[in-house]
C-alpha cells in the first residue's frame, strides 16, 4: 500500500511535463501526421480527404527521357565493373604479385575481360538485357574465384571508395545521359521535393565529415594547449551561442563577392574572386562552410568532455612502450572516445539534414541563387506551407523528413554500434 | 462626516477614471512591411493622422518584409487573431476572402467617392466576384533605369522597343581584355521581371477564357529575347538586388521597379550622373507591369476598429497624402488627382531621375499577378522556370512548358473536389 502510494506520487509530479509534452510537441506531431492526408487549400473552402495522394505528388516524376529499367541497367554494368576491378586490385595488393601462374584467372584475365566489356556494353549494346546477365554472371565469377580474401574483409572503407572510384571512371567512359545519377538529377528539376532531397543530401555528405573532423581537432586542440585554454573554449563556443540570423548577416559580407574577405584573402595568392553567393553549384557548399563554423566549437566541446574521461593510465603505460603520439591516438584515444564520436556523428546527422536558417538568411529568404540550388527539405517544407499554403502537402514532406532521419539513424547504431567501446 | 468625504472622493475618482476609460481612442493595428524610409514615410503620415484624429489610435506594426506579413496572417488567421488592418498581396488577399476574412469596403461611408478617385486598373487586384475588398496603397510601376551619360557619350536616344533596347545593349556593352566590364542591361531573374517584359511582347498567363497561357508563345519569345541577351553577353542577371554593381558603374541599363529608386537604387540615384526611369520599352501595345501591395480590413474587428481603420484609410489615400508618400518613396500616386496637383508637376520638372514615367501608361497598367489563390505556386514555378532557361539548364520553351504544368497542377489541387 505504501509502495503504490509512493508511485502514484511520482507520477504526479511527471503529469505537468507530460501535460506541456503532450500539447505542445506529440498532438502537433499526430495532428500534422493526419493532416497529411488532406489536401487543406481547395475552393470548397475546407480540407479535403485525400489519402495518400499528397505523398504521392511529393514523387512525381514527371515525364522521363528514358525508362527507369534502362537507367538501373546501365548503373549495374558500371557498379560490376567498379566491384570486378576493385576485387581485383585488392586481390593483386594481397598476393603482391607472387604465385602469378596459379592466380592467373582472377588476376590477369578478368580485369581485361572487365575493361574490353565496358565500353561496348555502355555504349553499342546498352540496355540489352542480356549484357546485364552476362556481367551479373561475371560479378558472381570474380566474387567466388576471391571470395577468400583477409585484405578486403579488414578494409571494407577503403573497398567501397574503390569501387565509387572505378564507378566514376566508367561513368566518364560510357553514355553519360543514361545512369541512375543522371536520370534522378533529370526528376529532380522537374520535382522540386526530391530537388530538396538532392541538395540535402549534399549539404550532410559534405557537412557532417567535415564538422567532425575540424571538432575533434578542435577539442585535443584545447585538451592539450597549455596555456589559454579558457579562452579557446570560448571563443570556439560563441558562434553556437550567437543567434544564427547574425551570423548568416555577418557572413554575407565576409562572403560578397566584391567587398568580401575570402575574395580579399583570396586575392592575395592570385585567385580570381569566388562568386560565392551567386553560383548555383556553390550554394551547398558555401552553406555549409557557414554551418561548421557554427556548430564546430560545441562539438569540440563535447569532444574535450570525452577526451578528459579517458583514463591517463593508458597513455603512462603506452609511453613507457614507447609510442609515438600517432599510435596514441589511433590506439588509445581514438577507440575510448567512440561513445562520443558515435553521439556527435548521430546528432550532427540529425541537426545537418535540418539545414534552414543559414540558406534563409544567406540567400534574402529565397532557396539559392538559382535553379533551386538551395532548396533543403525544412526550406521546401516552409515555403509548401507558408507561400503556398498547402497544409496537407507540407505535413506530408515533414514525415518524410523524418523517415529519412530515421531510417538513417538506425543505419548509423546498426553499422557503428559493434565499433563503439563502453569500457570507460 | 469625515467618512462621508472618503467616500464621496473615492466615488469621484471612480468616475473619473471611468470616464477617462470611457474617453480612451479606438486602436487600430496596422500589420506593415515598410522597411526603412518608406516605414519612416509611413510613420510620419500615421502621427499626422493620430494627431489630427484623437479619438483614433493607428498602430503600424512592423513585421519585416511583405511575405513575412503573409505568414503571419496565416497564423493569425487560424488563430483567430488577426489585426485591425494589414498591407496584404494580390493571391493573398484572395485567399483571405475565399476564408470570409475580408471586411467588405463597398458597404463602408463614402466609398464610391473615395474608389472614384482612383485609376481603374489599380482596382482590379482588390476586386473579387465584382466586389471590392481591398484597396491600392504602395503599388509600383516597372520600368527602365538608366545612365544617362553613357547614352550621351554613345550618342544613344532612349529605346523605346524591345528591338531598340537589344541593340543599345548591345552597342553599351564594354569588353576589355576579353572581360565584360559593362553590361548594356542587367536584370533580376525574378517572377516580376520576366512578367514586366512579357507583357511587353503581348503574353499574359491567364486567357480571358480561363485557360492558364504560361507557355504561350508570347511569353516564350519574350523569355528566348532575355536568354538571348545573356548568351550573347550583352545582359547581366542575377537574383539579388542590383546596388553594388550600379556603384561600380558596370551596368548601363537596369530593368526594375518604381520604388527600387528610393531602396536598393537610393545610392547611384543621388549622384551627378545617376538613373533616368523611363517607361519599359515594348513591342506590342505598351502594358506596363504594376506591382505592389493592397490594404485590407478584417471583419474579425470590431465595428468601430473597422470605421476606424477605414477613416485611416481614406487619409492614407487621400491627395495631400498620396503626393507627400510618392515624392518620399517612389510609389505611384493610386489616387488620380495627385496628377494635377501643382506641388506634384512642380516636383517632376524638377526631379532628376524622371519619376515622371511612373505615371506613364497607368490606363493601360496590368497586375502582376492574377487575383488566384493557387498563383503563389504558378508564380514560384514561372521564377524557377525563368532562373533555369536564363542559366541555361532548359530551352526557354522547356522551361515554361514545366512551369505551365505545375500551375495546371496547383489549379487541380485547388478545385479538387
Amino acid at each position: 500500500m505504501h509502495k503504490r502510494n509512493k508511485y502514484i506520487i511520482g507520477y504526479l509530479y511527471l503529469i505537468p511535463a507530460l501535460v506541456i509534452f503532450i500539447l505542445f510537441t506529440y498532438w502537433p506531431a499526430i495532428y500534422s501526421f493526419y493532416l497529411s492526408f488532406f489536401n487543406t487549400t481547395t475552393s470548397t473552402g475546407h480540407a479535403i480527404f485525400v489519402g495518400l495522394s499528397n505523398y504521392v505528388y511529393l514523387f512525381k516524376t514527371g515525364q522521363l527521357p528514358y525508362p527507369f529499367f534502362t537507367a538501373f541497367e546501365y548503373s549495374f554494368v558500371r557498379f560490376i565493373f567498379a566491384f570486378v576491378i576493385s576485387i581485383t586490385l585488392f586481390s593483386w595488393i594481397e598476393v603482391k604479385g607472387k604465385h602469378l601462374l596459379k592466380n592467373m584467372i582472377p588476376l590477369i584475365l578478368i580485369p581485361i575481360l572487365a575493361i574490353s566489356l565496358i565500353y561496348p556494353s555502355l555504349s553499342f549494346w546498352g540496355g540489352d538485357i542480356y549484357i546485364v546477365l552476362l556481367w551479373v554472371l561475371f560479378g558472381i565469377l570474380t566474387f567466388y574465384t576471391v571470395r577468400k580474401m583477409d585484405f578486403l574483409k579488414s578494409h571494407t572503407t577503403l573497398f567501397l571508395l574503390s569501387i565509387l572510384g572505378f564507378y566514376i571512371v566508367a561513368y566518364y567512359i560510357g553514355n553519360r545521359n543514361i545512369d541512375l545519377y543522371t536520370l534522378f538529377f533529370k526528376i529532380a528539376q522537374n520535382n522540386s521535393f526530391i530537388m530538396s532531397i538532392w541538395n540535402t543530401f549534399y549539404f550532410v555528405i559534405i557537412d557532417v565529415p567535415i564538422t567532425i573532423g575540424i571538432s575533434l581537432a578542435a577539442g585535443l586542440l584545447m585538451k592539450n594547449l597549455p596555456f589559454f585554454k579558457v579562452f579557446f573554449r570560448t571563443a570556439f563556443f560563441a558562434p553556437y551561442v550567437a543567434s544564427i540570423v547574425a551570423v548568416s548577416l555577418l557572413w554575407l559580407w565576409l562572403f560578397n563577392y566584391h567587398y568580401g574577405i575570402f575574395n580579399f584573402i583570396l586575392s592575395w595568392f592570385g585567385i580570381s574572386p569566388i562568386n560565392w553567393l551567386n553560383s548555383a553549384s556553390l550554394t551547398m557548399p558555401t552553406v555549409a562552410i557557414l554551418s561548421i563554423w557554427e556548430y564546430f566549437g560545441y562539438y569540440g566541446l563535447i569532444f574535450l568532455s570525452g577526451l578528459q574521461n579517458i583514463d591517463q593510465e593508458y597513455y603512462e603505460a603506452a609511453e613507457i612502450e614507447g609510442a609515438n603520439s600517432f599510435q596514441k591516438f589511433m590506439y588509445i584515444t581514438w577507440p575510448l572516445l567512440s561513445p562520443i564520436t558515435f553521439f556527435v556523428m548521430v546528432v550532427s546527422l540529425i541537426n545537418a539534414f535540418q539545414v534552414f536558417t543559414q540558406v534563409y538568411v544567406l540567400y534574402n529568404q529565397m532557396p539559392g541563387p538559382y535553379a533551386n540550388s538551395g532548396l533543403t527539405m525544412v526550406f521546401y517544407i516552409y515555403n509548401t506551407f507558408y507561400n503556398e499554403q498547402q497544409m496537407g502537402l507540407a505535413s506530408a514532406a515533414a514525415y518524410i523528413l523524418l523517415g529519412i532521419i530515421m531510417v538513417l539513424t538506425l543505419i548509423q547504431f546498426r553499422t557503428t554500434e559493434k565499433r563503439v567501446e563502453y569500457n570507460i | 462626516m469625515k467618512k462621508l468625504t472618503i467616500l464621496i472622493s473615492v466615488l469621484l475618482m471612480i468616475v473619473l477614471f471611468s470616464a477617462s476609460i470611457f474617453a480612451q481612442p479606438v486602436v487600430v493595428t496596422f500589420w506593415e512591411g515598410m522597411g526603412a524610409k518608406l516605414g519612416t514615410t509611413l510613420q510620419t503620415m500615421t502621427d499626422l493622422f493620430n494627431k489630427q484624429n484623437p479619438d483614433i489610435q493607428v498602430n503600424l506594426v512592423y513585421l519585416g518584409s511583405g511575405n513575412e506579413v503573409d505568414s503571419k496572417l496565416l497564423t493569425a488567421m487560424s488563430a483567430n487573431a488577426l489585426p485591425t488592418m494589414a498591407q496584404v498581396k494580390g493571391p493573398w488577399a484572395s485567399m483571405l476572402f475565399s476564408k470570409g476574412f475580408l471586411a467588405p469596403l463597398y458597404e463602408f461611408p463614402n466609398f464610391t467617392q473615395m474608389v472614384s478617385s482612383i485609376y481603374a486598373p489599380l482596382l482590379v487586384s482588390g476586386t473579387f466576384n465584382g466586389k471590392i475588398y481591398t484597396l491600392p496603397f504602395n503599388r509600383d510601376i516597372f520600368d527602365l533605369f538608366l545612365r544617362p551619360q553613357m547614352f550621351e557619350q554613345a550618342g544613344l536616344p532612349y529605346p523605346k522597343t524591345m528591338q531598340e533596347m537589344a541593340q543599345d545593349a548591345k552597342l553599351l556593352t564594354v569588353v576589355q581584355n576579353g572581360k565584360t566590364v559593362r553590361y548594356g542591361l542587367g536584370f533580376r531573374t525574378t517572377y516580376r521581371q520576366f512578367t514586366a517584359v512579357a507583357y511587353q511582347f503581348g503574353g499574359s498567363y491567364i486567357s480571358p477564357n480561363g485557360q492558364i497561357t504560361i507557355n504561350s508563345t508570347q511569353n516564350v519569345a519574350a523569355l528566348t529575347y532575355l536568354v538571348n541577351l545573356v548568351k550573347e553577353g550583352y545582359a547581366y542577371a542575377k537574383f539579388g538586388y542590383f546596388d553594388n554593381e550600379l556603384t561600380t558603374s558596370s551596368v548601363a541599363m537596369l530593368l526594375g521597379g518604381s520604388a527600387e529608386l528610393t531602396y536598393d537604387l537610393s545610392d547611384i540615384a543621388g549622384q551627378s550622373d545617376g538613373l533616368v526611369m523611363v517607361p519599359i520599352p515594348s513591342n506590342v501595345t505598351f502594358k506596363p507591369m504594376l506591382h505592389g501591395q493592397n490594404v485590407a480590413i478584417f471583419n474579425t474587428a470590431t465595428e468601430a476598429q473597422q470605421q476606424a481603420a477605414w477613416k485611416y484609410l481614406q487619409f492614407l489615400l487621400s491627395p495631400a497624402i498620396q503626393l507627400y508618400w510618392a515624392v518620399q518613396t517612389g510609389y505611384i500616386p493610386v489616387n488620380e488627382q495627385v496628377a494635377n496637383l501643382p506641388d506634384w508637376k512642380n516636383f517632376v520638372s524638377q526631379n532628376q531621375n524622371g519619376v515622371g514615367a511612373i505615371m506613364v501608361g497607368l490606363d493601360q497598367s496590368a497586375d502582376y499577378a492574377p487575383n488566384l489563390p493557387w498563383w503563389t505556386n504558378a508564380r514560384d514555378a514561372i521564377r524557377t522556370a525563368f532562373e533555369n532557361a536564363i542559366h541555361m539548364t532548359m530551352t526557354p520553351q522547356q522551361a515554361l512548358d514545366w512551369a505551365q504544368q505545375q500551375a495546371e497542377q496547383a489549379y487541380e489541387s485547388y478545385n479538387s473536389k
